[in-house]
Order: C-alpha cells, then sequence, then structure tokens
C-alpha cells in the first residue's frame, strides 16, 4: 500500500490537483490499482453542476493519469541514470464514461500496462464504483524532462 | 486476409487514413505527422494482434508501413 503523502513525493502536481487518495495494489512495471474518495469538499461540487453535483470525467482522467505516473516512477526510480522527470499524457485512444460518479463514492482506478518502454508507455485502465464500471479507456504516456 | 492487409488496416485504423490513401513507403513522421507515441501504439496492435514480442529498440525501424509489415514478417518468421 502506498499512503497520501509518499503519493505526494511521488507525484509533480500539489494538493489540491492531487486525484490519486491510496495506492491499494501495485505490480511493477505492469500493474496498479489506486482509490480516489470523492467528496462534498471538493471544489467541482459546488459548480458542477449546482444541486446536481457530478465528478468531472476529465477528473477521472487525471484520476488515471497520476495512477500511472506513479506506477512508472516506480517503475523508473532504481535507474540513477534517469533524467525523466515528468509523465505526460500524450493520447487517449479510446475513452468512454458509463455513469456518473458523485459526491460519497470511491473510485478504484485499475491501470494495466499494454506496452511500458524507457520513455513511453500505452496503458489499459477502469474506474469502477462499487465493482460498477463507471468510465474505460486506452491512454499513451510519453516522459519528458521537466524544464 | 492475408497478413499485409490486415497491418495495413491495423496501420490505417491507429494513423486514421483510409486505407486506399496511405502510401506505404511514406514517412510516418515526415510525411504523416505521426510521432513515437502513435508508432509505439502500432507495435503495441501488432504485438496483440499476432502474439510476438517486438524488441523495443526496433520501434525506431517503424518508419513506414512497408518497414512495419517487413518488421513483423521477422517476428512471424522467428516465432512459426
Amino acid at each position: 500500500m502506498i499512503s497520501y503523502n509518499e503519493i505526494l513525493s511521488l507525484l509533480k502536481q500539489k494538493t489540491p490537483f492531487v486525484f490519486v487518495d491510496k495506492v491499494i495494489e501495485h505490480e511493477k512495471g505492469k500493474r496498479i490499482v489506486s482509490l480516489k474518495n470523492v467528496t462534498g469538499s471538493e471544489l467541482f461540487s459546488a459548480l458542477h453542476f449546482p444541486d446536481n453535483p457530478v465528478y468531472p470525467g476529465i477528473f477521472i482522467i487525471e484520476s488515471i493519469a497520476q495512477t500511472t505516473a506513479i506506477m512508472c516512477s516506480l517503475a523508473m526510480e532504481e535507474n540513477e541514470n534517469n533524467e525523466i522527470k515528468f509523465l505526460a499524457l500524450g493520447g487517449i485512444q479510446r475513452f468512454n464514461f458509463y455513469k456518473p460518479v458523485r459526491p460519497g463514492d470511491t473510485l478504484k482506478i485499475e491501470v494495466e500496462v499494454v506496452k511500458l518502454l524507457e520513455q513511453m508507455a500505452i496503458v489499459k485502465a477502469t474506474a469502477k464504483v462499487n465493482d460498477t464500471l463507471v468510465a474505460e479507456g486506452q491512454m499513451t504516456f510519453g516522459a519528458v524532462k521537466d524544464e | 486476409m492475408n497478413c499485409e492487409e490486415r497491418i495495413k488496416e491495423i496501420v490505417c485504423e491507429i494513423v486514421e487514413v483510409a486505407k486506399d490513401d496511405i502510401n506505404p513507403d511514406a514517412s510516418f513522421m515526415d510525411d504523416m505527422g505521426i510521432d513515437s507515441l502513435r508508432a509505439l501504439e502500432i507495435l503495441a496492435a501488432i504485438e496483440n494482434e499476432y502474439g510476438i514480442t517486438i524488441e523495443p529498440e526496433r520501434l525506431r525501424e517503424m518508419t513506414t508501413l512497408n518497414n512495419v509489415i517487413k518488421l513483423t514478417k521477422e517476428h512471424l518468421g522467428e516465432t512459426q
């Protein structure tokens, strides 16, 4: 398990733009599972939409991207010559949203590597709430130097 | 569908070009504006289709449709 504090040390993003609360499973360079608790105290809940809060889909994508970044960070940390500092979302080949996510839900993000190279990755990801699929897709990432 | 046609289909779907419009010798990067992430998508799709593993360092050889076909056939020959 990887705690929130450890996650903060692995990600470039800082709170409140951290969309992963905990990593509950991790197979180095292969697979990772994280949780994101969606709460009514987050800014979106008052605005998206008033009286009908729905967790923005783009935040689900960001949760997947950050979960992938954590996995790649852990996969690359033993490489001493690693100059790569930042994993950037390069493309979304396919992504579907199936059900709305609302305050009180816990998102379970599962990311599975399709192909992981030193500086690029393709992953398949699912987002579930109570074992119900709410979103899934495939994305590519490219590692870039932090300038 | 033969191997060449299937690979052409896979590549065209990923690069979003009609099968009749793709020049098999056109450079993905220089002529079609395809970046390395898209090339990685092609590599992963080919691996998945044929159950082969293409060495990551050979990604740089996947510069045209004909080169992708050649590389795939080479790996199919090794695994058959």
